[in-house]
C-alpha cells in the first residue's frame, strides 16, 4: 500500500492528541456515575463528549479508542494490527480520517482500494524513537500515542497538547479511560517501554520548534511542561 | 506635544473600533461524499495438510504432512486446494462492512476563498484555500 502524502493543513497551528490514559476523566470533570457507566458499558464512550465540549473546536487526533468519543475527533490514529482487527466495524463508522502505521497496511495483502480509506504512514526504519521528519513515516516509539506526534508534526502543528498520556495506572489500577481493554497489573508493565521515546521526542520537538504540553498533571512523562486542560485553554503560563 | 499625544490616542481608539467591526467570515458547505461498502476478503482458516509431501504456501511457510496450521484462503493456490483439509472457518465467507461517508465537505467562504469543513462548520485547514487546493485537500482526506 502506498504511504500517505500528508497535507500540511495546520500550518504552525495547534493540535490535541487524545491518548488512552484515565486522567482525561479528571481533566474534564466527568462525573463518577458517567465514568462507571462507560466502564461497565452501560453508556457508549461518546457519553464523555458533552464534558469535553471545550476542545470540540480544536484540531483533534484520537489515538485508538478515542475516535469513539465523537465526530469532533478529526483523525483516528492506530498502530496495532490486532486493534484494527478487533475494532474494524466500529472504525468503519468513523467519519474523520483514519491513519495507521500498522505493518499490515504495508503489505500487498491489504487491499488499499477497498473503500476503508485507511491512510498508511510507514514506521521509520532508521529512527524508532522521536519525531519523524521523513515524509510518509512516523517514529513508532513502541506506542501509538507517541507515534501520533509524528502525524501531528507532518500536518504542520507547532503546538501539541497531549491528553491522557499518563503512562501509569491510576490509583484504582485503571490503565485506560474505558474498559475496551485494560492492562493486566499482574503482568510486566509496558510503561517503561512506552516512556523510552519521550526524551528523544522532547529533544526533536525543541529542535523543530514544536511546543508540546502535557495535559496529564499526574503523568509519568516528565519531559514536557505539565498543565491542566483549563490552564491551557485559558492561556495560563 | 500635548496635542499630538491626544491625536495618537484618538487614532488608537479609532483603530480599535475598526478592528471590532471586522465581519466574521462564515462558510457554507457545498459538497458531500457518499458512503461506501467494503468487502473484506475471507479471514484466516485452520487447515490440515493431507498425507504426501511437504508443501510451501504462497507466503513462503512450509507445511509438513498432517500439520495443522492457520492461513488465509488466498495463501493456498486453488490448484492445490485438494491437498488440504479445511478444519475451521469458511474459505468463501466474505464480510461486507458499510463504511460511513467522510464528514468533510468543501465550504465557500464569504470572502471567496474555500475551507474543508465538518458538519459543524469546523475547518480542518488553518489557512483559507483556493478552490482547486480545497478540492485536492478534500480528496486527500476523504478517499
Amino acid at each position: 500500500m502506498r504511504a500517505w502524502n500528508t497535507p500540511k493543513i495546520w500550518d504552525k497551528g495547534e493540535c490535541w492528541i487524545i491518548g488512552g490514559g484515565p486522567s482525561i476523566t479528571q481533566q474534564f470533570h466527568i462525573p463518577e456515575n458517567v465514568i462507571e457507566a462507560v466502564r461497565e458499558k452501560r453508556l457508549p464512550l461518546s457519553a464523555y463528549s458533552p464534558y469535553m465540549e471545550s476542545i470540540h473546536s480544536k484540531h483533534i487526533i484520537g489515538v485508538n479508542m478515542a475516535f469513539q468519543l465523537g465526530n469532533w475527533v478529526d483523525f483516528c490514529f492506530f498502530g496495532d494490527d490486532g486493534w484494527f482487527r478487533d475494532h474494524r466495524k466500529e472504525l468503519a463508522q468513523f467519519t474523520g480520517v483514519r491513519v495507521s502505521c500498522a505493518p499490515m497496511f504495508s503489505k500487498n495483502t491489504y487491499h488499499a482500494d477497498n473503500g476503508e480509506r485507511i491512510k498508511y504512514l510507514a514506521q521509520d526504519p532508521k529512527k524508532s524513537h522521536g519525531i519523524s521528519e521523513v515524509p510518509y513515516t512516523v517514529c513508532w516509539n513502541a506506542n501509538s500515542g507517541a507515534a501520533a506526534i509524528s502525524l501531528a508534526s507532518h500536518l504542520g502543528a507547532k503546538k501539541i497538547v497531549l491528553l491522557g498520556f499518563d503512562m501509569q495506572l491510576d490509583p484504582n489500577g485503571n490503565s485506560h479511560w474505558h474498559k475496551e481493554y485494560q492492562m493486566n497489573p499482574a503482568k510486566r508493565s509496558v510503561f517503561p517501554r512506552h516512556l523510552r521515546g519521550f526524551p528523544i521526542i522532547a529533544a526533536d520537538a525543541k529542535r523543530m520548534g514544536i511546543e508540546i504540553l502535557n495535559a496529564s498533571p499526574e503523568s509519568a512523562i516528565d519531559v514536557f511542561p505539565k498543565m491542566t486542560v483549563e490552564a491551557i485553554l485559558n492561556g495560563s503560563p | 506635544m500635548a496635542e499630538s499625544k491626544v491625536t495618537k490616542k484618538k487614532k488608537a481608539v479609532k483603530k480599535k473600533v475598526v478592528e471590532k467591526k471586522e465581519p466574521e467570515i462564515t462558510t457554507s458547505k457545498t459538497e458531500v461524499i457518499t458512503p461506501q461498502i467494503v468487502v473484506t476478503p475471507p479471514g484466516m482458516c485452520t487447515w490440515r495438510k493431507k498425507e504426501g509431501a511437504t508443501f510451501r504456501l504462497s507466503n513462503g511457510k512450509k507445511v509438513k504432512p498432517n500439520e495443522v496450521f492457520k492461513a488465509y484462503p488466498r495463501e493456498i493456490p486453488p490448484a492445490f486446494r485438494d491437498l488440504f483439509e479445511l478444519l475451521e472457518g469458511d474459505e468463501n465467507a466474505v464480510e461486507r462492512v458499510i463504511t460511513a461517508p467522510s464528514k468533510f465537505a468543501i465550504g465557500e467562504r464569504e470572502d471567496g476563498m474555500f475551507d474543508v469543513v465538518d458538519p459543524d462548520g469546523k475547518c480542518i485547514n488553518d489557512v483559507p484555500l483556493g478552490k482547486e487546493d480545497a478540492e485536492k485537500l478534500l480528496l486527500a482526506l476523504s478517499t
